[in-house]
């Protein structure tokens, strides 16, 4: 009796295997290349950053059958040589429809601690859900989109590495996050600079970054730290009424119209058109605009204040920022 | 050993008559105490003609209640009005009841649950539609239709309303007690019916929504989706 339990039971455990799971090469840690500087890649206990995991998340990025028409996927509004941005101002959806915001850049986003810039979603596993979900971008459905590719290549099998199990919209959004984490950016010229190399920036960028950082432009209050961005949410008065109420749409608290997460400004280069309406076309325009203070909305935030800037220094000024561009790819995922 | 997935999208639990007692909700909406209808024409406060399209609401922490106080029998349930009375069959405890308690809208704890982790039968799935996304939580009333602001008016109903209440500030509780006290027994199927009046969803004897003026709340107008809140609660009753 012992013997045909023992071998029911044998039985029982092999039928709990997937048939080629026997066969898949065990997922590893997954090592993201850190700049000098930058602080461990926080991740949740449940969506450890794996080989398979990140593997699957970047399949999916650029996996157009994310969306109803087969058409969008996350890569069509942020492009890797963008730093994953776009380079309209709103990005088009499945019917050709605007968006409600520029796509902002992808990087850095596992030091974020809300998304969207209004900050309305807490972690980037919930953040895949929106877009793919969203009418004016790829106007789908989660749980469909794995539905129709879970029993597919290379989804079958990464899922089963990665998570044990077949892609449902919970592994879908793990895989998606994992990636992001990825993205990495700390790799240009001025990092170099930091890390003692003073033939890193040329004279001139070494003198934008003194106006950079200087009292009167007064940059550093908001684009500080390793990610130049205090990931706060503020408001410069670029509207003395805004159509899009910012925050606001999240806390419900008028103290809060108007006021957008402050964007990094590495890859700053790539990255135009500007702002989160993506309504200026330069950088030129970007630095005139901030040098006026800001129109005089009630929100707008005490450390915007104007200043004056000759053409050379405002040409040194974004050359620095120009050097703000990372050196080598931001995606680490083969 | 039992089961070969782990952590695989969360369903709503199964009823288990046999083993338990079974509570029958019967949902009935209801106009003016007529069988309610979407996409049916009514005549709203101030006489202008209107019609529902789409009417769903989060009714969570569901709770029997009796003098030794409260058993939970749900966690959530979707009730969606749009195609007419329907019932939820619920694995209760045996024993007298005052009636339910309920929250009207999702609490805290499960309103920032990742959408991605139920199922597509589980009232929390992505394709309810109740997801906010852009803001992670809940719709708790979906209330969407049209009317015409013209009470004179014959043409067709036009002008859309679309209020969505959420945010944790719109979630509130309600007592849902009958006149008598019921019973549930083991092994048997004890019948409440949940009326719910949409026409109060409009007006109430303590607050009207004058359609005209109040007609679109997502996540904003506060003070619209709050006044929506109120008259839901008050349109309820249990028999």
């Amino acid at each position: 009796m012992r013997h045909l339990i023992g071998i029911a039971g044998l039985m029982l455990c092999t039928a709990c295997t997937h048939p080629e799971q026997e066969l898949l090469e065990p997922d590893r840690p997954f090592n993201v290349l850190l700049p000098a500087g930058f602080p461990p890649i926080p991740s949740p206990a449940d969506n450890p950053i794996t080989e398979a995991s990140v593997a699957m998340g970047k399949e999916l990025f650029f996996d157009k059958r994310l969306s109803r028409t087969g058409t969008v996927s996350c890569g069509s509004c942020h492009f890797p040589e963008r730093a994953f941005s776009d380079t309209v101002p709103l990005s088009f959806g499945v019917d050709g429809l605007p968006g409600m915001r520029n796509a902002a850049p992808l990087t850095n986003l596992a030091w974020h601690s809300g998304y969207f810039r209004d900050g309305g979603v807490p972690t980037l596993e919930q953040q895949v859900i929106a877009p793919i979900h969203d009418p004016l971008e790829m106007d789908f459905s989660i749980t469909r989109a794995a539905a129709d590719l879970r029993n597919q290549e290379p989804y079958l099998t990464l899922s089963q590495r990665a998570y044990g199990k077949t892609m449902e919209a919970w592994e879908l959004s793990r895989a998606i996050a994992a990636y992001e984490r990825t993205l990495v950016s700390g790799w240009s010229r001025y990092d170099r600079y930091l890390s003692g190399d003073d033939a890193a920036l040329t004279p001139s960028e070494q003198h934008g970054l003194e106006l950079f950082r200087s009292e009167a432009l007064n940059c550093t209050a908001c684009h500080g730290g390793f990610d130049l961005s205090d990931h706060g949410y503020h408001n410069l008065g670029q509207y003395l009424s805004y159509e899009d109420p910012g925050r606001e749409r999240i806390t419900l608290s008028p103290a809060d119209n108007g006021k957008f997460k402050t964007p990094s400004l590495r890859n700053i280069a790539l990255t135009a058109p500007y702002m989160h309406d993506g309504s200026v076309a330069s950088l030129e325009a970007v630095i005139d605009f901030f040098a006026t203070g800001g129109l005089p909305h009630v929100n707008r935030d005490p450390e915007m204040q104007s200043f004056a800037l000759s053409p050379q220094d405002k040409a040194d000024l974004i050359a620095f920022l120009n050097a703000l561009s990372d050196e080598r790819p931001i995606d680490q995922v083969p | 050993m039992v089961s070969c997935r782990r952590d695989s999208p969360v369903q709503p639990p199964p009823v288990d008559a046999p083993s338990g007692a079974v509570l029958r909700i019967n949902v009935v909406p209801e106009w003016e105490e007529q069988p309610f209808q979407d996409f049916t024409e009514y005549l709203a406060p101030g006489d202008y003609r209107f019609q529902v399209e789409l009417l769903r609401f989060y009714l969570s922490g569901i709770k029997l209640v009796n003098g030794e106080g409260e058993q939970t029998i749900s966690t959530v349930q979707l009730l969606d009005m749009g195609n007419g009375p329907f019932h939820i069959d619920l694995t209760v405890p045996e024993g007298s009841w005052y009636g339910l308690h309920a929250g009207l809208g999702l609490p805290n704890d499960l309103n920032y649950t990742n959408a991605a982790l139920y199922g597509d039968g589980h009232p929390m799935s992505v394709n309810t539609g109740m997801y906010w996304s852009w803001a992670t939580g809940y719709k708790f009333v979906l209330f969407d239709g049209r009317y015409n602001p013209d009470p004179l008016s014959t043409t067709a109903l036009l002008a859309p309303f679309s209020v969505h209440t959420g945010m944790d500030t719109c979630y509130t509780e309600v007592d849902l007690f009958p006149a008598l006290p019921f019973s549930t027994t083991k092994g048997e199927t004890t019948e409440v019916t949940l009326r719910v009046a949409v026409d109060g969803f409009l007006q109430t004897p303590e607050e009207t929504i004058n359609l005209p003026a109040e007609n679109q709340s997502h996540g904003a107008n506060y003070p619209l989706a709050l006044k929506l809140t109120r008259n839901v609660k008050r349109s309820l009753r249990l028999e």
